[in-house]
């Protein structure tokens, strides 16, 4: 009697899919501001992922069996984490270690226990970390062919100069438009936002995740500052520099890696939002958005079995 | 005679157990640390190989000779023992055949003493099984734990330097000497026995069903 | 002191795991990951060790060799040795006074006891400088870092064993996968091999 009356929580694909008009929503501004090469750098992505997916298919099941978007989600966000100068062969090598050796092994998505995305940016950033993390300034003459070598001026990103302990020399409202120094798809906080709302509105992704993961970044930015300024231009750097707030939007909501309920995916949220500013703070890495999130995916399991304990006690449910 | 066909049999069987089809790094989760670690290059690879065989065939052997005399409680203290006594010619031995790898290896070659591999075989099969039986079984681990290292490492070091054995020809991109390197090698070769595992035990199967 | 040591302890549980970073004594660690509920005790046993062990070193090292053959063949040699004999002070020790707690921990004690991570820890605290107060520190972190590598271990079995992976994966293959990408994640704060 109910059921078409009563809307049901959307698909893993209708979310995947979702998922992937945001990401492909992200490519219109470096495209625009770069020319075609963000694009050409996102199409041989994913077309290196929907190979590998065809490869493990036909490996295993004798036939290509491609059953949802995963492959080209996790190809898009891994293009967004690469620096626009960077070879086109970069994300491609990176997203074809990470189809090989961490979806694979597990199964079709959904089995997973890491984000795919963020082992090909921490394969890639292990590997090679020059080609990884360096970046062009926009404000001088630069020459990017689609596919050929770039000519440009290597600038430092804001989360660079956060590391050493110095303030970065744009303002921070200055790093909302895309115009600033960093990956193809981080550096614009207006457009991450914006597609960040459409996902949580069409609940492709959930917002408690990524207001915890904020909340979180922001307090220990407030009261831990890495720079000699106020605690609130404090917040505003690191929330705007680097990968924070694409992997607010992009890595952490993933549903297949992230926890089954409320209290447990705001408890990822923190955990990974605490995992992301140490990793700034202490580690070897001036930006370490996938090696917190690979961090925070391995206590899932205990965040669930956790919280799911939590519940049978008060007797509540709260998924 | 019969009795000498049947212990080579078993001695056969006992080895290629060790060496690939219960091969102590990639089916038995052992003596991972210098597999994952420290061999991502075959040089590497070799010492520590060299060193397993030395530290853990006479370590068996006397093991093998007094374990059962020894009372449960102290077995394993005298194992690890009787293995750091086996350590000091070893190193010397390795030293003579490449020199300067143990000081090279650092911690790796020092730990080699403790080697969970090594350890498993000198405590835990050695005191129980006859001579024949510890020989082929150390043989066999030692080799299957070289053949694991090795095949690791070589695919580091194609990966790092473009070349074997030191070699160096084109860029080398440093991630593979990390150890998750070694760690994701070894589950992919651990798939690979796995597979030839279940094989046979579907060919064997098939064979009793007939 | 107070601080020295809990920053050799914070070491020991991140930036210098030596489980999940370099997969020191990670075979205990998948031991402990088969069955929970031992993990709590052995994580007290390989805590005890470690501090044993850490103690020994800070005193035998002075007395070794510094570098050479010599060094290269007698400093393991020895640490093993002391290893032992603390193992089997302890293994008589419990049970002559409590048989009925040996008998029913002598295999998890003796797996905890003679690992690589228990014996490394002289090593690591040589190659770093550390005092007494932060040897012991840092052993008390290896500890806590072994409790925590078995419970990820023990948390990510059931996707190492789901039933829509490849069969060739199932199991220890997809394990070794799946600590060599939290190794990864590490890797973010040491930048290089730690050990």
């Amino acid at each position: 009697m109910c059921a078409p009356y009563v809307k049901s929580g959307p698909s893993a694909s209708a979310m995947l899919n979702q998922t992937l008009a945001a990401l492909a929503a992200m490519l219109i501004v470096p495209t625009v501001r770069y020319g075609a090469r963000p694009a050409a750098m996102a199409v041989m992505a994913v077309l290196t992922c929907a190979a590998c997916e065809a490869f493990c298919s036909l490996m295993r099941y004798g036939k290509i069996r491609i059953d949802d978007s995963s492959f080209a989600v996790t190809g898009l966000t891994a293009v967004m984490l690469t620096p626009v100068n960077a070879p086109v062969w970069l994300p491609c090598a990176a997203c074809a270690a990470a189809q090989l050796a961490a979806k694979a092994p597990f199964g079709r998505y959904g089995r997973p226990p890491f984000n795919i995305a963020a082992v090909a940016g921490a394969f890639a950033a292990l590997c090679w970390p020059s080609e990884s993390f360096t970046y062009m300034d926009p404000a001088k003459p630069f020459t990017l062919l689609p596919f050929g070598a770039c000519e440009y001026t290597a600038a430092v990103s804001p989360a660079a100069v956060l590391k050493n302990g110095l303030k970065p020399d744009v303002q921070p409202l200055d790093m909302l438009w895309g115009t600033g120094v960093g990956a193809i798809g981080t550096t614009a906080a207006l457009v991450i936002a914006a597609c960040g709302l459409f996902l949580f509105i069409r609940r492709a992704a959930s917002l408690e995740t990524t207001v915890s993961f904020l909340l979180v970044c922001a307090l220990l930015a407030a009261f831990f500052p890495r720079i000699a300024c106020s605690p609130l231009t404090s917040v505003k750097y690191e929330l705007l520099s680097g990968s924070l707030l694409f992997c607010s939007v992009f890595m952490v909501t993933d549903p297949s890696t992230s926890p089954k309920t409320f209290a447990g995916r705001c408890v990822y949220g923190a955990l990974a939002g605490g995992l992301l500013m140490a990793v700034r703070y202490f580690g070897a890495f001036g930006q370490g958005a996938c090696f917190a999130v690979l961090l925070a995916d391995a206590a899932v399991p205990l965040i669930d079995n956790f919280s799911f304990k939590t519940v049978t006690v008060f007797g509540r449910r709260s998924v | 005679m019969r009795d000498k066909r049947f212990i080579r049999r078993a001695a056969g069987t006992i080895f290629a157990n060790g060496f690939l089809f219960r091969n102590p790094v990639v089916i038995g989760a052992l003596g991972m640390y210098q597999v994952v670690s420290a061999c991502y290059s075959l040089k590497n690879a070799a010492a520590l190989s060299l060193l397993f065989l030395l530290t853990a065939m006479p370590a068996g052997l006397v093991m093998c000779l007094i374990g059962m005399a020894l009372p449960d409680w102290s077995r394993p203290g005298a194992a690890l023992a009787v293995s750091a006594m086996f350590y000091i010619p070893a190193v010397y031995i390795l030293e003579a055949v490449l020199p300067g790898a143990a000081g090279s290896l650092g911690f790796a070659a020092a730990l080699m003493v403790c080697n969970s591999a090594v350890y498993s075989r000198v405590e835990e099969y050695a005191p129980s099984h006859v001579a024949a039986a510890v020989v082929a079984d150390i043989a066999g681990n030692s080799a299957g734990f070289a053949a694991a290292a090795c095949v690791t490492a070589a695919v580091r070091e194609l990966w790092l330097s473009g070349g074997l054995w030191g070699r160096q020809a084109g860029d080398a991109a440093g991630g593979f000497s990390y150890p998750f390197a070694g760690f994701m090698i070894l589950g992919i070769l651990a798939a690979l026995v796995q597979w030839i595992n279940s094989r046979r035990r579907e060919k064997y199967a098939e064979k009793k069903g007939r | 002191m107070f601080y020295s040591m809990m920053f050799a302890a914070l070491l020991a549980v991140s930036a210098e795991n030596m489980f999940l970073s370099a997969g020191m004594g990670f075979s205990r660690v998948l031991r402990a990951a088969r069955s929970p509920r031992g993990i709590g005790p052995a994580s007290l046993f390989v805590t005890f060790f470690s501090f044993c062990s850490s103690v020994e070193g800070y005193f035998l090292f002075p007395l070794l060799p510094a570098e050479g053959e010599k060094a290269a063949a007698l400093r393991p040699a020895v640490l093993a040795c002391a290893a032992a004999v603390t193992y089997m002070a302890a293994a008589f020790v419990l049970k002559s006074f409590f048989p009925g707690f040996y008998e029913k921990n002598s295999r998890t004690m003796q797996l905890s006891a003679i690992n690589t991570a228990v014996l490394a820890i002289p090593y690591v605290q040589n190659s770093k400088g550390f005092g007494l107060a932060q040897s012991a520190g840092f052993a008390l972190g290896s500890g806590l870092a072994f409790f925590i590598a078995s419970a990820l271990a023990a948390g990510g079995a059931p996707s190492c064993e789901n039933p829509d992976m490849p069969k060739a994966f199932r199991g220890l293959p997809a394990s070794l996968i799946y600590v060599g990408i939290l190794s990864m994640g590490l890797a973010g704060f040491t930048g290089g091999p730690a050990f």
